[in-house]
């Protein structure tokens, strides 16, 4: 359907795309792929006939693109990258100037009209100006002008740029909707984007095509280099002349060698191990690491994504790197953050740790500003039973995780969530696991750290009043972020009704555990007002990765699992919630959902990190109870 | 209508299924239909863009208020046609006989002609520039269209809304005409008011032309009242240059086509100097668009 050979334009001296060739099948959709200023925007606008090319030749249903111009434009559905609308005409009028100046008979053209506009959900909008449209139906009034004079080829330019994750989610089920009875060319920088839509990929770099295929042959390349990263501890000598030949001798196993210069704990080594293809010798790398005497901190499988496939090819591209990189690091330093907990159960002394949270609430009063940033924007994002310690520590992370605007950060959520979600289920495990470990020491620690903090009264005042002014305002920008998320009010209730539900079906069986609980669901609000309850909420904002993801997933894809007949436990709880902390109500809300959302997530209900949270909370019960009448007097 | 259960997006409907892709798409037999349907097409959204454009309407109630009047200066005003002219048959001057509707038409349509030159590059000024701005050009390039029929296209769009901004104007002159006895001959008043619209036609296109030339809708603007100001004055200029040469110049001058076609003189010069002008702008919006496609970085 389209022949790409040897294309090329140069610019000047400079060449934007050179020796471009690929040819894309009827039916198929392509993903155009490539950092910006690759060349993909050139090379569309090449075969839409918007620009001549240098040399080369392109052809579009057997037509050559220039010699017949006018032909191949008729067989093309066009989106620039920025959608190119009248803003005084309305949805319909403008449609039907297209397909005039597309030239579709007079006859067909009404017909056609309506067909588009239906197709990209745009019935209620047919009589409204284009200007008074919001940018998501004007993205898709783009979508209707390409496809409505029904052109075998559809070339999109970044027809997701600059919209919400759901109405990403809209267009790209209508471009796949497409597909099959159009030939499309897609290009983007998502690179979930192309693993979602497309069936195959074409990667361009610096105006060259750097790879080919389809999405899984082009993973499957990389897939010899997929291996585990490991962190492991103990003595330094013994690592290289025991620990990594004994490793190395393994079978399957191709290569180990030690990362340098990773920030981690002193005694502490991160180690990538490299792995023979379709082998995974992850419990043979573990018993040779105990076996040698090593304690092993963290493990974590590398599958090889697209995105690596990308940073691979387009490595010398500093500018798409930068937000590409950005979030690996990111992943390690949730990584380092979760194995905290491992240094306690290996018997280390508590006092140490409590010297670092010293150093990590300085260090967060210091750079007070960014935290509260981070902490209203990732609130909700947090699980209630983290492990303590792990969450303090988790301050120092803070400041360097990159303040990236919502909406940035729930498109990187949502590639997360298709790319490795996986790992993320993994990791959350290794949490719960780890909180299994500690659950007495928490508590231990949780104390002596109240015992630490009280001689120095006046910074801690300082920081109780910074936090709790902090966390006041909390309740908006997670208001916004929801309705951003979900536009209707109704997620927001249903999905605690599921988890109501799920709550009370797992919490049968063990007769007892359950009135406490719920006192505990009622109870907790009351933790708010506490100074120190404040600080471990205020601190628990880890994790961007972890919890947003099934958050996210809960809210947008597990509506339709929502059972609508259960509005008695809605009502219940949010009274009780309304009652106890009226004003920060949204965050109440997030935080049962969280509760909840340890138990759903994992195969089987867990109950340790639980039994561990209800310690704690039992723990701060009395202070709370001088100070406050429990929820139930209020009502 | 049904939706996907995830997002609540529509699907597909299967009321109205996409057929095949129909290709190859016969070319039409009559290549000269489908270009004049093109203009049409364009013409049509140009006009609807002008009639629904707060700008478009600013402009002529400007046009209006002023010219309306003028109009009433030319006739009732104490310095006004009307009673000078009656001032001068009480002074008893009979000699030379004066046509007071023709004197009246003379007057008023110079008038028009020379306040017409402020208002047009307000209207030609966004017909490419918005176009550029808003990326649109992208879509008129990306569609089986040639770049003639879309200069074409709009420039009897603006035309026509120029037109229909004289009409309210063409009606008070009809009645302050229809009491002159004798009435003033037809031809005279099809010349004027043709040479009206040509000299519109001529400043609208070489207004497209410098629009097609800019992103921005002021420096267009600017940049067309300069040039059409500069054909405006260039009969002076070619009478200090003097000879052939400065007789040339003067040929160019809209002004001097213009008065010739005023007075009622159906010069074929004049009117092939305005069509030259009028082509001449289309021609090179088709050319810098062009120009644009190929350069653009």
């Amino acid at each position: 359907m389209i022949e790409v050979e040897h294309l090329s334009k140069t610019y000047g001296s400079t060449a934007a795309i050179a020796d471009v060739s690929f040819s894309v099948e009827t039916g198929e959709i392509l993903g155009f792929l490539g950092p910006n200023g690759a060349g993909k925007t050139t090379t569309m606008r090449i075969l839409s006939g918007y620009l001549p090319a240098s040399s080369g030749t392109a052809r579009i249903a057997g037509l050559d693109i220039h010699e017949n111009s006018m032909a191949v434009r008729q067989r093309i559905g066009y989106l620039p990258e920025n959608p190119p609308l009248y803003p005084e005409m309305s949805v319909e009028g403008f449609l039907f100037f297209v397909a005039r100046i597309k030239q579709v008979p007079a006859g067909d053209r009404a017909r056609r009209v309506t067909s588009a506009i239906d197709r990209c959900g745009l019935v209620e909008k047919r009589k409204v100006l284009i200007r008074k449209l919001s940018k998501g139906f004007k993205q898709r009034v783009g979508i209707a002008q390409a496809i409505v004079h029904d052109p075998p080829v559809i070339i999109l330019d970044e027809p997701t740029v600059g919209l919400d994750p759901r109405q990403i989610i809209e267009v790209r089920n209508l471009i796949k909707s497409l597909g099959g009875q159009h030939t499309i060319i897609l290009s983007t920088h998502i690179l979930p984007e192309v693993s979602m839509t497309c069936n195959r990929v074409t990667i361009i770099n610096r105006g060259q095509i750097v790879a080919a295929g389809s999405p899984e042959n082009l993973t499957g390349e990389l897939a010899a280099s997929s291996g585990y990263e490991l962190e492991v501890e103990g003595e330094e000598e013994l690592l290289n002349s025991l620990l990594l030949p004994s490793v190395e001798n393994l079978p399957g196993v191709r290569s180990i060698e030690l990362i340098p210069n990773q920030e981690s704990l002193a005694g502490r080594y991160r180690l990538r191990a490299l792995c023979e293809r379709d082998i995974e010798p992850g419990r043979e790398i573990a018993a040779a690491i105990l076996a040698s005497g090593f304690g092993l901190c963290e493990m974590r499988r590398n599958r090889a994504t697209l995105e690596d496939v990308f940073l691979k090819l387009t490595t010398a591209e500093k500018k798409q790197g930068d937000v590409l990189i950005e979030t690996e690091p990111e992943v390690a330093k949730n990584l380092e953050v979760a194995e905290i907990p491992a240094i306690i159960s290996d018997s280390e002394p508590v006092s140490e740790t409590i010297v670092e949270t010293e150093n990590a609430i300085e260090l967060s009063e210091s750079a007070s500003e960014p935290v509260a940033e981070k902490v209203e924007s990732l609130y909700d994002s947090q699980p209630e039973s983290e492990p303590i310690a792990e969450t303090e520590e988790s301050i120092i992370a803070h400041p360097q995780l990159e303040s990236e605007p919502i909406a940035e950060r729930e498109e990187s959520i949502i590639e997360h969530s298709q790319l490795e979600s996986e790992p993320v289920l993994e990791r959350e495990e290794s949490i719960i696991e780890h909180s299994q470990l500690e659950s007495e020491p928490v508590a231990e620690r949780e104390e002596s750290i109240i015992e630490h903090s009280q001689p120095e009264s006046e910074p801690i005042a300082e920081r109780e009043e910074s936090i709790i002014e902090h966390s006041q305002p909390e309740s908006e920008p997670i208001a916004e972020r929801e309705e951003s998320i979900i536009e209707h009010s109704q997620p927001e209730s249903e999905p605690i009704a599921e988890r109501e539900e799920s709550i009370i079906e797992h919490s049968q069986p063990e007769s007892e555990p359950v009135a406490e609980r719920e006192e505990s669901i009622i109870e907790h609000p009351q933790l708010e007002s506490q100074p120190i309850a404040e600080t471990l909420k205020s601190i628990g904002d880890v994790e961007p990765e972890l919890q947003p993801v099934a958050d996210f997933l809960e809210l947008v894809e597990k509506q339709e699992l929502i059972d609508y007949s259960q509005p008695e436990s809605v009502v219940e709880t949010e009274q009780s919630l309304e009652y106890s902390q009226p004003e920060s109500e949204p965050v109440v809300i997030n935080r049962q959902t969280k509760k909840r959302q340890q138990p759903i997530s994992d195969a089987s209900p867990e109950e340790p990190p639980v039994t561990k949270k209800r310690q704690i909370e039992r723990k701060q019960q009395p202070r709370d109870d001088s100070e406050i009448p429990p929820a139930g007097d209020a009502e | 209508m049904n939706e996907c259960p995830i997002t609540n997006f529509p699907m597909p409907d299967s009321r109205f299924p996409i057929p095949n892709a129909r290709f190859p798409i016969p070319d039409s037999p009559f290549p000269m239909l489908v270009m004049i349907s093109n203009i049409i097409a364009i013409y049509r959204k140009e006009l609807q863009s002008y009639f629904l454009s707060p700008l478009a309407y600013a402009i002529a109630a400007v046009f209006w208020l002023i010219t309306g009047y003028f109009l009433i200066a030319i006739l009732v005003f104490p310095d006004g046609l009307i009673p000078a002219i009656a001032q001068r048959d009480q002074m008893g001057i009979t000699e030379p006989p004066i046509d007071v509707a023709y004197e009246f038409l003379q007057l008023f349509l110079r008038i028009m002609g020379s306040f017409s030159l402020f208002i047009l590059p307000a209207l030609s000024m966004g017909l490419y520039a918005e176009e550029r701005k808003r990326g649109t050009l992208e879509l008129l390039a990306t569609s089986p269209l040639t770049n003639w029929a879309v200069a074409t296209g709009k420039l009897l769009g603006v035309l026509t809304f120029y037109t229909t901004m004289l009409l309210p104007l063409l009606a008070c002159e009809a009645i302050a005409l229809s009491s002159s006895t004798p009435p003033v001959p037809p031809a005279v008043l099809l010349l004027g008011h043709g040479g009206l619209i040509l000299l519109a036609a001529s400043v609208l296109s070489l207004g497209m032309f410098i629009s097609s030339l800019t992103d921005s809708t002021i420096l267009s603007a600017i940049l067309t009242f300069a040039l059409v100001l500069f054909l405006w004055v260039i009969d002076a200029a070619a009478v200090g240059i003097g000879g052939p040469f400065g007789s040339a110049l003067a040929q160019l001058s809209l002004l001097t086509n213009y008065t010739n076609l005023v007075k009622g003189v159906f010069d074929s010069s004049s009117l092939i100097m305005f069509a030259s002008y009028i082509i001449l702008g289309v021609f090179l919006t088709a050319q810098s668009i062009d120009a644009l496609r190929y350069q653009r970085s």
